[in-house]
């Protein structure tokens, strides 16, 4: 017995003694990060900060004699490192790995010492808060979670129209129009940011001056280019239309995997395939107001009805397989990258960007012009759009007790200038873009298509910093549109047609910040009913029968309302009409 | 009237003093137990509370029972409780004894050097997390190309693929052959040391006597480990509120969620993930209660049972 | 000889025998397709993670790897710190397995005995934790004030005990003869030395098997470091391949993503050959040792300073 202790014992000193061995030859074993601890109040306030900690200042900290002047405003450039703790794992590079981060430290003197969260379910940022330690500068979670109405209802964060008052007027001018109605609180205050929101009128304004203006990714049905002429590019305008020809599709090509695929079946999203048929069949959204001028919830709505009715016909046509409701993401993408389906309904990119040749105009994906019911006139159509949403997916609050308040809320106004929108977006000019012969819109550099030939888009967006999220979800906005029609996936174009959305995208804006709920109980009740509509649209389109349709809608419906769907449609009204009275809508 | 005597408060001092060595030992747990464990249960009381982190754990406003009668008047939470205790049935019926005859035929395994090996080999799977076997389970399952279903095909089994991730009933079984793919080795290793422990002398004097294999192992491996069965058994039961999250949670989707959501992945849709720190401790205390429950009826029924000890 | 004479003795001895091969090859049979069901996805990780993570996007991948790359392996290890966490999941395990060990054992032998005072009150104590808990606030709160907090000794202190485990140890505990005591005692010696010298080592097998559990608990746990550390100094393997491959994850489910324009091309590297290298490299090293300590399961092991 102890003989095998004493074996074990040396085996395991063995071990330890080669680990030992191997972290001395690997150098800096044990050296963390060089970014400072960002838990810790900036150990030197006085030094970086020309505001100086507190806020009771009264005048904006005179420059030392450094400014520099953007979209018409004077932005401090003294060396400053600003904190934030971000809601999600870092996926991108560290700051001053990519030509943006470095670009912004250089003109403005800000850089941004992040700390990011491991998980995307906030278990972090919750015990950041709870521990009651000093806070970061920039706090950035989802905008619509539970964490960013902690942040506000506990007071954790400032008001940014106050801070903005004190230390940098400026930032109400450059935020986009119409932010503020959008996203103040009850008491009138502006408390965070929103990434992705689209300054409609400026965006109108610069595809009248001749810029191409489009959103963040169509809604499309995409058509498998090479079996669609096969069989003589027939006609697919109208929803039988699109129904025939994917039976014979299939006949034709039994060995194909996925007839339809679908990029989503989840309720509510830009990708979802239901609430787009929806609107095909005339539908607006999956809330909308009724005559009354009440809101209702689509699911009791006819259209709607057909519209899971004309999916569950897809389904028993086989055109549907079991598996699009809980695909994996490597199916998902593995099918897509190699053609095994005969149309697509979702986010456009989600096909390009895998298949060999997407991007190109005639590559293997076709989008065509959405089928609609043919009772609905083709310019009745409501196709969501982003340019007008509200976006909002990220909300960036700036903290109660920030050590650099003054520095923090000119940051974020330095972000909505036009030079630093740009650069967020593009890139450096001349590195990765540069204008056209017209002078106004960019084009890409042959270095920056080489090295997305070669390495991707990922590796470009680490190297350029273009739409890098090291930096760029703290504000990205959708007004700035400067491609050329030369741009990549200029094919997006085609299912919108201007003077029907011109009026729809405000409507989507207005339907965006009724969806907004604050209330906790209404909360519960809306989470639940999200359940039930995620098991429940799956049922329906899976139905056997016509009468199998019948019962499981039904019970959709009546479950529905008993879970509380009055209640809830009261809330969305109330928040409707007020958001009315403000001008948000169309 | 003095109605303790003084000389019994003695005696037990005594005693207790005579056994310091015992009670030396038994100090660290009870001291780890009290700093981890105890120290932060006061926290149980948010369950009570509307908790917000501002007001702190005493600070926040206590609102009795709200809580727990939102939780009761709740549908989805009948469901839930259906699908944890039919998978926790299940689970005894199924995960529970298979380790148990695993062990057993590892045991009567005629090449030592293999057994070791299949031994070895039995136990990887419990290396590795959930996280990575529920990523990888849609791949393998995955109708057109994942290698289940090709397999099940290729021995004419089946016909066409099947969504398994997509379909309800699907989805008990396979949580209980995860369960079992991954914990098979990890139990069976108990048996197995409990069965090393078993006298050899027993087994010598079986042989001479002439008894077979089968005799053997009904007459003396069984009883002998007849204790550490009914003990895991009686931990066992212990979780049959337990469940199992991680499956749930990462193979739960829409297609399946009437059989894939359980209490535990109920509670953190609701409760952690919208922040309802109250409502989910609460959750987590009626559980706690009734599994508690649950122990101590298990533990009589396996006392009168087996005439052993049980736990207390 | 004497099976012979049992044989003659019993005719039915020849057909029992003749069962028990047929029961052998059964048994030998059905192991082999189980142990072939345990291992085989395993080995599918295995090779998947030598495997080119564009390539791997398509099926038929079964026995060996159609398209070797070491990328996936590469990418993992090549994670800034990686050694220092190395040598802190190496350094947290065997300290946490052997401390745990001593704790866990010390108790349920103490517990064991029918004669120790307040043993009900032991194990109350024991068994309440096991059901109810503060949660994850409150235990992070009081991490914080036990000055636990980016302390090393948070991989180490607040696991020591575990309920159940020490279970398993009074249960191993309770079935030793008394006899083995009572001579040690008649020389004097106090319960410390008879735990050392003669209890740990007749529970050799119980050992070795709860400390194979608790390795593997210390070796993959990596929610700890996330909660209770600045995640700068003590970092462990588990938690960076997890940071790994929430990264991964996160990445690809913004490519999927509709509300802005970054569906784009990943190119070799994919999110499940990446996590399926880390998992190889994250779970080989304790697999790889795990078998040195089988030897401990070996049969019986008696200190025969008793007669029986």
């Amino acid at each position: 017995m102890m003989k095998t202790s004493t074996s074990r014992t040396r085996k395991i000193a063995i071990l330890l003694a080669c680990l030992l061995l191997a972290m001395a030859a690997a150098g800096c074993a044990g050296e963390s990060s060089p970014s400072a601890d960002s838990n810790v109040p900036a150990a030197d306030p006085g030094t970086d900060n020309t505001a100086g900690g507190g806020g009771t200042t009264q005048d904006p900290a005179p420059a030392t004699g450094s400014t520099i002047t953007l979209s018409g405003y004077e932005f401090n450039t003294e060396p400053v490192t600003l904190t934030a703790v971000v809601d999600w794992p870092q996926s991108f590079g560290n700051w001053g790995d990519d030509s943006v981060t470095r670009w912004i430290t250089d003109t403005v003197g800000v850089t941004i010492d992040i700390t990011w969260a491991t998980t995307t379910t906030g278990e972090e940022l919750n015990l950041l808060l709870a521990g009651g330690e000093q806070l970061p500068d920039f706090i950035v979670t989802g905008g619509g979670g539970a964490t960013a109405q902690t942040l506000f209802r506990e007071q954790y964060v400032a008001a940014l129209d106050e801070l903005a008052a004190q230390y940098f007027p400026g930032f109400t001018d450059l935020l986009p129009d119409k932010m503020y109605e959008a996203f103040q609180e009850d008491d009138g205050h502006l408390y965070r940011t929103a990434d992705w929101f689209a300054d409609y009128d400026k965006m109108m304004q610069m595809r009248d001056e001749g810029f191409y203006v489009t959103d963040g990714g169509n809604q499309q049905f995409l058509l498998n280019r090479p079996i669609y002429e096969e069989l003589g590019s027939p006609s697919v305008n109208t929803l039988d239309e699109f129904r025939a020809y994917l039976n014979a599709a299939k006949e034709a090509h039994p060995e194909i995997g996925y007839p339809l695929m679908m990029a989503n079946v989840a309720w509510g999203d830009g990708q979802d395939t239901v609430n787009f048929i929806y609107r095909l069949f005339g539908g607006q959204d999956w809330l909308y107001p009724n005559a009354a001028g009440s809101i209702e919830l689509c699911l009791r709505d006819p259209r709607y009805k057909s519209a899971l009715q004309y999916l569950n016909g897809l389904y028993n046509d086989g055109l549907i397989k079991d598996d699009n409701f809980a695909m994996a993401q490597e199916t998902f993408d593995s099918t897509l990258a190699g053609s095994n389906l005969i149309a697509f309904s979702g986010s456009d990119f989600n096909w390009f960007g895998k298949v060999p040749g997407g991007e190109t105009l005639d590559g293997p994906c076709l989008p065509i012009m959405p089928p609609n019911d043919v009772s609905i006139n083709r310019e009745d159509i409501k196709l969501k759009s982003l340019l007008s949403g509200v976006g909002g997916g990220t909300a960036t609050f700036i903290s109660a007790d920030a050590v650099n308040a003054a520095r923090a809320i000119e940051y974020i106004a330095f972000r909505y200038t036009d030079e630093a929108q740009t650069a967020e977006r593009y890139g450096i000019q001349g590195e990765a873009w540069e204008y056209d012969t017209d002078g106004k819109q960019i084009v890409w550099t042959q270095a920056y298509n080489d090295i997305v030939a070669t390495d991707g888009w990922l590796e470009m967006s680490k190297l350029y910093g273009c739409n890098n999220g090291t930096h760029s979800w703290f504000i990205t906005n959708a007004i700035c549109k400067l491609e050329s029609g030369k741009a990549d996936y200029p094919v997006r174009a085609l299912s919108q047609s201007d003077a029907v959305n011109q009026t729809f995208c405000q409507n989507e804006r207005i339907f965006d910040l009724t969806k907004v709920i604050k209330n906790d109980d209404i909360q519960m009740k809306y989470e639940q009913l999200m359940m039930l509509v995620e098991e429940s649209v799956v049922s329906c389109i899976r139905a056997g029968s016509e009468s199998d349709f019948n019962a499981a809608y039904d019970s959709f419906v009546s479950t529905a309302e008993s879970l509380g769907l009055a209640d809830i449609e009261a809330y969305f009204t109330e928040s409707y009409q007020k958001w009315e009275s403000l001008g948000m809508g169309g | 009237m003095k109605k303790i005597s003084p000389g019994k408060k003695t005696r037990f001092w005594r005693a207790f003093r005579r056994q310091w060595d015992l009670q030396l030992m038994v100090l660290p747990a009870i001291v780890v137990l009290i700093l981890f464990s105890y120290l932060p249960m006061s926290g149980i009381i948010i369950a009570f509370k509307d908790f917000t982190f501002r007001k702190g754990i005493f600070g926040s406003d206590w609102v009795g029972l709200k809580h727990f009668q939102s939780i009761i008047t709740d549908p989805f939470v009948h469901r839930a409780l259906y699908n944890t205790v039919m998978l926790s049935l299940l689970r005894l019926a199924i995960v529970f004894p298979a380790p148990l005859i695993f062990a057993l035929m590892l045991n009567e395994m005629r090449f030592p050097r293999l057994k070791r090996v299949y031994q070895t080999m039995s136990y990887l799977p419990y290396f590795v997390s959930w996280a990575i076997v529920c990523a990888m389970v849609p791949v393998w399952l995955a109708p057109n190309t994942g290698f289940v279903n090709s397999l099940l095909q290729f021995f004419g089994i089946i016909k066409e693929p099947v969504a398994f991730l997509s379909e309800p009933g699907y989805f008990y079984g396979l949580t209980i052959i995860l369960e079992l793919w991954k914990s098979i080795g990890f139990s069976a290793i108990i048996y197995l040391a409990a069965i090393a422990g078993i006298d050899q002398e027993q087994y010598e004097a079986a042989m001479i006597d002439g008894a077979s294999k089968f005799q053997k192992m009904r007459y003396i491996t069984i009883p002998s480990i007849r204790g550490t069965v009914s003990l895991l058994f009686i931990l066992s039961i212990s979780g049959i509120l337990g469940g199992n999250f991680d499956v749930s949670y990462l193979l739960g989707n829409g297609g399946n969620i009437s059989r894939s959501e359980i209490l535990q992945t109920y509670n953190y849709h609701m409760g952690i993930i919208q922040g309802r720190f109250s409502y989910a401790t609460m959750v987590g205390l009626m559980l706690g209660v009734v599994a508690l429950a649950f122990l101590l009826i298990g533990n009589a029924v396996i006392k009168k049972l087996t005439k052993t000890s049980g736990l207390f | 000889m004497m099976k012979t004479t049992a044989a003659r003795r019993n005719p039915n001895r020849i057909r029992q025998r003749r069962g028990e091969a047929v029961f052998e090859v059964i048994v030998f049979i059905v192991l082999t397709l189980i142990i072939l069901f345990l291992v085989y996805p395993f080995y599918n990780c295995l090779i998947l993670a030598f495997n080119d993570g564009q390539d791997a996007l398509n099926p038929g991948i079964y026995l060996y790897p159609r398209m070797f790359s070491m990328e996936n392996i590469l990418k993992a290890v090549q994670i800034e710190g990686m050694a220092s966490a190395a040598f802190m999941s190496v350094t947290r395990t065997i300290i946490g397995t052997v401390l745990s060990i001593l704790v866990c054992a010390m108790f349920g032998y103490a517990v064991s005995k029918p004669g120790l005072k307040l043993r009900s009150l032991y194990m109350v104590i024991a068994m309440i934790p096991m059901f109810f808990s503060g949660g994850m606030i409150p235990s992070f709160l009081n991490i914080r004030n036990l000055g636990l907090y980016d302390n090393f000794l948070v991989y180490i202190l607040p696991t020591l005990f575990s309920t159940f485990y020490a279970i398993i140890f009074l249960a191993t505990y309770r079935e030793v003869p008394p006899s083995l005591e009572e001579s040690a005692i008649l020389d004097g010696a106090n319960q410390f030395t008879i735990f050392y010298r003669i209890i740990m080592p007749i529970s050799k097998p119980t050992i070795a098997a709860i400390s194979v559990f608790t390795a593997v608990g210390h070796w993959n746990s990596w929610m700890d470091t996330m909660l209770y550390t600045g995640k700068k100094t003590i970092n462990t393997l588990a938690y960076m391949f997890s940071r790994l491959i929430f990264q991964t994850q996160y990445l690809q489910s913004l490519m999927e993503s509709s509300d802005n324009e970054i569906g784009m091309k990943l190119y070799g590297a994919t999110s499940t050959s990446i996590m399926v290298g880390a998992m190889v490299i994250a779970t080989l090293p304790i697999a790889i040792i795990y078998p040195f300590f089988q030897k401990h399961f070996a049969k019986g092991v008696m200190i025969g300073s008793i007669k029986g």
